[in-house]
């Protein structure tokens, strides 16, 4: 059993990695707890809002793994034959994946070190082990089912904000109820996992049937291939695939109705109004608005390119022509969905933060899906193995969101004057124009995909 | 009038050199398999034909143009080895969406259903059919728009004999140049008629099928000259 925990843990993450990200989340752990004594309070209160909202984030989307987990498509051909019982290869697969998502949490533990304390080390495990087991547990689910717990999850995640004593990451708001919540839902979900979860019934489920039927078909009426390549954008929902400083990882390909997901946002961003418009000191939360903002822009762009099928493309465009109507028509798409918190934002009278939504983010994936492209590749079904570099370009990917950050602190009044917004506007051109015009980059990332993953 | 032609194409990946010196043209008409032991570089000879990857020296041209180019795409239909369409969108949107951004009427769509059995399936995502319908999509694509060169990396893999049959009917009565890469010598023979044999990046023998079996014994299967040439180089 142990050899077969090591062999997943190992088949996901080179040894070099692990020794890179406990020694990061090492360094960054030191810091935060030196910071924790001496940061200002209300830095500490800062960290308490991003670990609630990443944490419940990284529990909301871990059932919509495709493939449970880190399980491969090698784990479902090769793994579940070898002679063992299915249980030990089950708890292999789920104790392999805590492991592997203990080493990724650490990264972010100086968020919860920076909010609790030494304190901040403990929950690491609990959470790791929740977002192992979940996947596990509902991995037979429909969607509608699972998006019905998932809200569940999300609701009671959030209350801990609204000092809901009970709710698992309630420690964050003084409550030691949270430990032991966190830890029994923890254990709970992980023994149910191992009693609810069968291998060959997970094989059985994850076989594509011929049957299903699309009900609704996409109508291509255009011979332009921008408004082509726009209108399959804009209809197929992609999120997650590839592992970044969020530490995000599921991948979920859908299609989709424009309106709905317009309505969906439309409606987040209504009650968004009513919670917003009688809360003090908005300047401080509507940070947190358009980090979401930021956050969804995230999920999308690390999906880019691993569905496409490169071939195909460049048998009818040259590669800078298809990126640049591939990157184009995902940036459009991602500021169609945000648009509604642009006019949230204009309500309530933040006008840089509603050309963040539309413009600056926007601007930013292209920035992101360009450098994910060439120096982060990742395929469908291939599993996701993470390494320094890889690392690396994910961290690099938070360049844009230092302007958001000083954006969305700077003095309303400030927006108004004319070179300061003229500066932002040249920053976010500046990242992401040249991707769209270099002949260059794109012919040698394409090799680069051709040549590395096919 | 020459339509496919390499000369002196060097193509390295880091220390491996891929392709050495490798020349060869092929008539415009002219049917042909790239034969060669695994790793022997056709995928890679494929490729750059196909625009994909560009050659570190030599030249390349598809009817005297660049690889790559939009004249080149135009005449051109690549097949991968292992192709996966659009896996999200259904076949029908599949072909109703690559005809467009070709230029090819909407009627041919429903031709290349009806030509290759798809239209039982032409509400399926492609990401949901078997191996061999994703096969017989991709082969749709890469041919809807009738090519005038035909570049084909194992274009019958995962397909049933009835389907590889009616596949070879269609790939034989089309008027257009083709160089099919394949391990499959039964392939090489129904489909073409010249072959071409690379070894280590390196053209090794080139000539007809004819002259290919003639280098064997009366009864010496074909695989198996093919076999001892590969071995002996």
């Amino acid at each position: 059993m142990f050899n077969l925990i090591k062999f997943v843990i190992f088949s996901r993450i080179p040894k070099r990695s692990i020794l890179f990200y406990l020694g990061f989340a090492i360094i960054f752990g030191y810091i935060g707890y030196i910071s924790y004594y001496e940061a200002p309070h209300y830095v500490n209160v800062e960290f308490k809002y991003l670990s609630v909202f990443y944490l419940t984030m990284i529990m909301a989307v871990s059932p919509f793994n495709t493939r449970f987990g880190l399980a491969t498509k090698s784990d479902s051909d090769f793994l579940a034959l070898l002679p063992f019982d299915d249980d030990k290869i089950i708890a292999s697969l789920i104790i392999g994946s805590f492991v592997v998502n203990v080493i990724f949490l650490s990264i972010f533990m100086y968020w919860f070190i920076e909010a609790l304390g030494i304190a901040g080390v403990i929950i690491v495990p609990a959470f790791a082990l929740i977002s192992s087991s979940l996947p596990a547990v509902l991995y037979n689910l429909d969607n509608k089912r699972k998006i019905l717990i998932d809200i569940v999850v999300i609701i009671w995640f959030i209350s801990a904000i609204f000092n809901f004593p009970l709710s698992p990451l309630s420690m964050f708001y003084g409550y030691s109820e949270g430990y032991i919540i966190s830890y029994t839902l923890a254990f709970a979900l992980f023994f149910t996992a191992l009693k609810k979860f069968n291998f060959s019934s997970y094989s059985n489920f994850t076989i594509s049937s011929e049957k299903g039927e699309v009900k609704e078909e996409i109508s291509f009426k255009s011979s332009n291939p921008f408004v082509l390549t726009l209108i399959r954008n804009l209809r197929i929902l992609e999120i997650g695939g590839r592992v970044n400083w969020m530490g995000v990882s599921t991948f979920v390909s859908r299609r989709v109705e424009l309106w709905k997901v317009m309505l969906g946002s439309s409606i987040f961003a209504v009650v968004l109004y009513f919670v917003l418009s009688r809360t003090e000191d908005l300047g401080f939360t509507f940070f947190y608005v358009l980090f979401g903002g930021w956050f969804v822009m995230i999920m999308i762009s690390s999906a880019a390119f691993i569905t496409e099928p490169i071939w195909l493309d460049l048998n009818v465009m040259t590669p800078e022509e298809f990126a640049r109507y591939y990157l184009t028509s995902k940036a459009l798409s991602i500021a169609l969905i945000l648009s509604p918190f642009a006019v949230l934002s204009l309500v309530l009278g933040y006008i840089g933060e509603a050309l963040g939504f539309v413009v600056f983010i926007p601007l930013s994936s292209i920035f992101i899906m360009s450098l994910y492209a060439r120096y982060y590749q990742q395929r469908y079904n291939m599993p996701m193995n993470v390494s320094p570099i890889r690392l690396l370009v994910s961290l690099l990917t938070s360049i844009p969101l230092i302007p958001l950050i000083i954006l969305s602190f700077l003095p309303e009044y400030l927006i108004l004057y004319a070179p300061l917004i003229l500066s932002f506007v040249i920053f976010y051109l500046a990242i992401s124009l040249p991707f769209l015009f270099s002949k260059s980059y794109w012919e040698s990332t394409i090799e680069k995909i051709v040549t590395s993953v096919t | 009038m020459e339509c496919i032609s390499l000369r002196n194409v060097v193509k390295r990946f880091g220390s491996i050199t891929a392709l050495n010196n490798l020349s060869f043209s092929i008539p415009c008409g002219g049917r042909v398999a790239l034969l060669g032991p695994n790793g022997a570089g056709k995928s890679t000879t494929m490729k750059i034909l196909a625009g994909l990857l560009k050659p570190d020296y030599g030249e390349v041209e598809i009817m005297g143009m660049k690889p790559g180019t939009k004249e080149v795409k135009k005449i051109l239909g690549y097949l991968p080895e292992d192709p996966m369409p659009y896996r999200i969108l259904t076949v029908r949107e599949n072909l109703e969406y690559i005809a467009l951004l070709r230029g090819v009427s909407k009627e041919r769509v429903d031709e290349m259903l009806d030509f290759l059995d798809l239209r039982q399936y032409e509400k399926i995502q492609a990401g949901k059919l078997s191996r061999g319908n994703q096969q017989k999509l991709s082969l749709a694509l890469v041919l809807i728009h009738n090519p005038e060169i035909v570049l084909l990396d194992e274009p019958l893999n995962y397909l049933d004999i009835p389907t590889q049959e009616k596949v070879i009917g269609i790939l034989k009565e089309m008027k257009s140049t083709f160089l099919i890469s394949t391990h499959i010598m039964s392939i090489a023979t129904r489909l073409t008629d010249h072959v071409i044999m690379i070894s280590k990046g390196t053209v090794i023998w080139q000539g007809s099928i004819s002259e290919l079996k003639a280098l064997g014994r009366e009864d010496e299967p074909i695989e198996s000259v093919v076999a001892r040439m590969m071995r002996n180089v």
